[in-house]
């Protein structure tokens, strides 16, 4: 039987794909060792067009472009640079809004190519390339530990985690955060309130891991450039023990973090030569599984699967469902729906 | 018995939807095709399988469980045709709607006429408008766009086609001409080698000039004008274009689809909705009831209706609306005081909010609290309003006895987790009420198998399977439901149920402001007298009174008198008060919990 699954492991060997966001070259080979700062692979990415009204912006009429640009076709212009001057008795010009390459004039329509950004894509993951995807990019397998979140924002983080609240339970307060923890990863607790927010973004703080996150705080980080990581839910979910004290383990260290990622994750890379156990069925749920809840009242919390009925049961909300008898840390035997249940790998 | 017949005794039928696989089988039992047994996985299409036959697989296996029949051999390949031992099937049907959209941009002149048509005709298939270009301006903005804001917003959507629409057929050409020439046509330029093709249901007069200023940049597909003359809309040839272009670039795309199409006896993987719409055009000619058919489908990334009347459907599907997938999109579209108005217990609107976006994390996942429960069928209701307001002004006749509301209709179908997961029939029947407040005399049905798009897909190869399912074990009915309409004080009589028969004992009167059961199961048919006090109208006429022939259903012989349009009270806790007996008079009701 599948089901959900979620790492939340201490040791681990996964396989993350790097890809370019457009095609390119890719510069390493199956086998190759890779840092986390390799560059793996290049493009060139188009950022589009700017059709320009050289009337509009030198305020009056232009009915052959060619005759006031200071530029040729094909050539490179600046942002901030003038494109265009009219002489006579009322002197005008107008500066590029862009850079890029003037591509052709038409009456009094200019069309600027803005110019292309150049995109080194690194590795990211350090370890092995054991896959290339040819002009796109490269698969690496990394080993390490693994704790996925549900919920994630900002840009791939690579740096030291520290750890600011005592546990899992209770929300990042604006006192736990100070100055020497600027660049850094900071392992809040529960949840962050506004002020919270604030603080950790004036404090220069790169990112954020959290339990939760209540979603009218979203586009406030959302238009922040931190980056967070959410564990267990939206609105005020503690953390999961589980996760909290396996990153509590690594205070210090410095860890990959990916809010991109589908789910959000945290990797803490070992070297690759690290052994690990076999692989496991990750998607399958039996009894004895290592079960994480998902949804209230039990959200968050873990636990063993004990028995899996066969047959259907009304839960508290009157809704029948087929579910599995689960020992859940702190309340003990309840009965899950299969569908509120994740497998911990 | 053709040979045809006698080879196809067993299907097995697969839906492959975001949150969820379901797989069903059918066999012939005493000659007749039944549901035998069902049995569900989670949707497979995402990660971390990324593969829908994974989820197919597993849904497959517990079928085996269930019936002790193998289905799958040893290498996991279907077994088929069914073997003398009773293992394997002979024929599996599937369906889909795991595919992502089909990204639209609509080009044209007036939002309000072509645009609108087109706009329908996208709404049909599984599409999601990314933008509209067209000469008015935006009413999101306090500008008009500019021709080279436009480029760039064509640029940067990346859509999968552009539909250009406008003009009627011989009118006015030059402000279309223009915005393609200017707009449409340097961004086809700019794109290159990723430009996507354009499909043009415009003025059929400027056809053949569309088709030559893409010439050498994109394809061009014309079909009919959506808007031939200035009060006719055509959307049917724009609908069946998009969706071929929709299972050309997106369906067959899907992950996993592969197997299942050389599993399939069709050899394709039919859109649900489509199925659906196949399930609901059979049951019209089936019943051939005047009514319009209606069925609503509310699941986790998209809300789906559609409706059938005189052999003529419309389907209406709204991407960015559902109970999972789409529950963030739906909560930027939909106030949230919208959906807390259905909600019988105090919240905290930011609880509340937390609340249904954790749905989004989760999408399979069921609700296991009261207020989970109540919040998440508050949202369909919101999601069904929406999509109904999208699909009314296309219905095939949208003249109706009762204007202003929609009209009887048999059936109303209820399809999706969030209604057959429901823990009474009757909390069913009510979001369906509420959401699409039907006035008259409608038949409320419930899927409650979860069969009727798979059948709709069954029903293209072996027509007598769909029908015999659907006759024997395919929908479960709820009730009838009368809604009068018209004006009164709460308390006020305005309507009477009374039995033919005196036998039967039936005399009961029904005050405005309420909704009622009447739970009459009867062993045979009997006949109903509905007698609507003065001004009120059953779809008749005010004041008209009609007996109906009725034996029951699962809920009973509901009476919506609460007026159309429902209005619900403006004192929260009116309003809630309200809402608890609702919810009571329609199903048993656990105690509902007080939070916020």
């Amino acid at each position: 039987m599948i089901v959900h699954s979620r790492f939340l492991s201490s040791l681990a060997t996964v396989q993350r794909v790097r890809m370019l966001p457009v095609p390119g070259t890719v510069l390493r080979r199956v086998g190759d060792r890779v840092a986390a700062e390799t560059v793996v692979a290049q493009a060139e990415q188009d950022m589009g067009y700017r059709l320009l009204d050289l009337a509009e912006m030198l305020g009056k009429p232009v009915s052959d472009a060619r005759r006031v640009l200071v530029k040729k076709r094909g050539e490179t212009v600046e942002a901030g640079e003038v494109l265009a001057r009219t002489g006579g008795l009322l002197k005008a010009e107008c500066v590029s809004p862009v850079t890029g390459t003037l591509l052709d004039a038409r009456g009094s329509k200019v069309l600027v190519q803005i110019a292309p950004l150049h995109i080194d894509l690194t590795a990211f993951y350090p370890g092995t390339v054991v896959k290339v995807i040819p002009d796109r990019g490269v698969v690496i397998e990394v080993t390490g530990a693994v704790i996925q979140g549900v919920w994630g924002i900002g840009k791939l983080l690579r740096a030291s985690i520290q750890v600011a609240a005592s546990n899992g339970e209770t929300p990042l307060q604006v006192g736990q955060i100070t100055l020497n923890q600027m660049g850094t990863i900071l392992l809040g607790g529960r949840t962050l309130d506004r002020a919270a927010i604030e603080q950790v973004v004036q404090t220069k703080i790169a990112g954020v891991v959290v339990g939760s996150i209540s979603s009218e705080l979203m586009p406030a980080i959302e238009a922040s450039s931190l980056s967070v990581l959410v564990t267990d839910g939206i609105g005020s979910v503690g953390m999961n023990a589980r996760t909290f004290e396996l990153l509590r383990s690594y205070d210090g260290r410095e860890v990959c973090l990916n809010p991109q990622a589908n789910p959000p994750e945290i990797v803490v890379p070992l070297p690759p030569d690290t052994r690990t156990e076999g692989s496991r069925d990750a998607h399958t749920l039996q009894v004895g599984s290592r079960v994480r809840a998902v949804r209230a009242p039990y959200q968050s919390l873990i636990g063993t699967v004990v028995s899996l009925p066969v047959h259907k049961r009304r839960i508290e909300s009157g809704v029948l469902v087929r579910g599995a008898w689960v020992d859940l840390e702190v309340v003990g035997r309840v009965f899950v729906p299969l569908d509120n249940l994740e497998v911990i790998i | 018995m053709s040979e045809y017949e006698a080879q196809l005794e067993s299907i097995l039928a697969v839906d492959c939807g975001n949150a969820t696989t379901r797989v069903a089988l059918i066999d012939r039992v005493d000659g007749q095709y039944r549901f035998i047994a069902r049995a569900e996985s989670l949707g497979t299409a995402g990660p971390p399988w990324e593969n829908l036959a994974v989820g197919v697989v597993d849904a497959i296996e517990k079928l085996q469980a269930l019936t002790g029949r193998n289905f799958l051999d040893q290498d996991g390949q279907l077994i088929s045709p069914e073997r003398e031992n009773g293992h394997g099937v002979d024929s599996l049907i599937a369906t889909s709607s795991a595919a992502r959209p089909l990204r639209v941009i609509l080009v044209g002149l007036v939002r309000d006429v072509s645009i609108a048509s087109a706009r329908r005709a996208a709404l049909s298939t599984c599409t999601e408008i990314v933008d509209v270009i067209s000469v008015e301006q935006p009413p999101e903005r306090s500008h008009p766009r500019s021709e080279d804001e436009a480029i760039n917003a064509i640029w940067h959507a990346a859509p999968d086609v552009i539909c250009i629409v406008g003009g009627t057929d011989g009118g006015a050409s030059t402000p279309l001409l223009s915005l393609v020439r200017n707009v449409v046509r340097v961004a086809v330029y700019l794109m290159g080698e990723s430009a996507p093709p354009v499909l043009f249901a415009g003025n059929a007069q400027i056809a053949g000039q569309i088709t030559k200023m893409f010439e050498g940049l994109t394809e061009v597909r014309v079909v009919d004008n959506v808007r031939p003359l200035s009060d006719a809309e055509n959307i049917a040839s724009l609908q069946e274009e998009l969706e071929v272009m929709f299972y050309e670039q997106r369906m067959v795309h899907t992950p996993g689809i592969g197997t299942l199409g050389r599993w399939s006896r069709q050899a394709v993987v039919l859109p649900t909705a489509r199925a659906t719409d196949y399930a609901l055009r059979f049951w019209e000619q089936l019943q051939k009831t005047a009514r319009p058919a209606l069925a609503v489908d509310v699941g986790s990334a998209t809300v789906t209706l559609n409706v059938c009347q005189g052999g003529r459907a419309l389907t209406t599907m709204r991407t960015d609306l559902g109970m999972g997938h789409a529950m963030r999109s739906l909560l930027e579209r939909v106030e949230l005081n919208d959906i807390l108005r259905w909600v019988p217990f105090e919240i905290n609107p930011a609880d509340a909010h937390d609340r249904l976006l954790s749905q989004a994390l989760y999408p399979a996942s069921i609700p296991q609290t009261h207020e989970d429960l109540w919040l998440i069928q508050a949202a369909a209701r919101e999601a069904i309003r929406l999509v109904l307001a999208d699909s009314r002004p296309g219905w095939p006749l949208s003249k109706t006895p009762l204007d202003g509301v929609l009209p009887p209709c048999d059936p109303i179908i209820g399809l999706g987790r969030v209604l057959t997961c429901a823990p009474a029939a009757g909390h069913a029947a009510l979001i369906l009420l509420d959401a699409l407040q039907p006035a008259g005399i409608s038949n409320l049905y419930l899927d409650e198998c979860e069969l009727f798009s798979l059948l709709g897909a069954v029903g293209a190869v072996e027509p007598l399977a769909l029908v015999q399912v659907l006759h024997n074990d395919g929908l479960a009915f709820l009730g009838t439901v009368v809604a009068p309409v018209g004006q009164a004080l709460p308390g006020e009589k305005v309507l009477t149920v009374r039995s033919v028969d005196k036998a039967v004992g039936i005399d009961v009167d029904i005050n405005y402001g309420e909704v009622s059961v009447l739970p009459f199961h009867f062993e045979k048919k009997n006949m109903l007298e509905l007698i609507p006090a003065r001004g009120f109208d059953i779809g008749w006429g005010a004041g008209k009174s009609r007996t109906i022939e009725y034996r029951g259903g699962t809920v009973g012989l509901i009476v919506d008198a609460r007026g159309r349009p429902l209005e619900l009270p403006s004192d929260g806790a009116r309003r809630r008060a309200q809402l608890e007996h609702w919810l009571s008079v329609l199903g048993t009701v656990q105690q509902v919990g007080k939070s916020g």
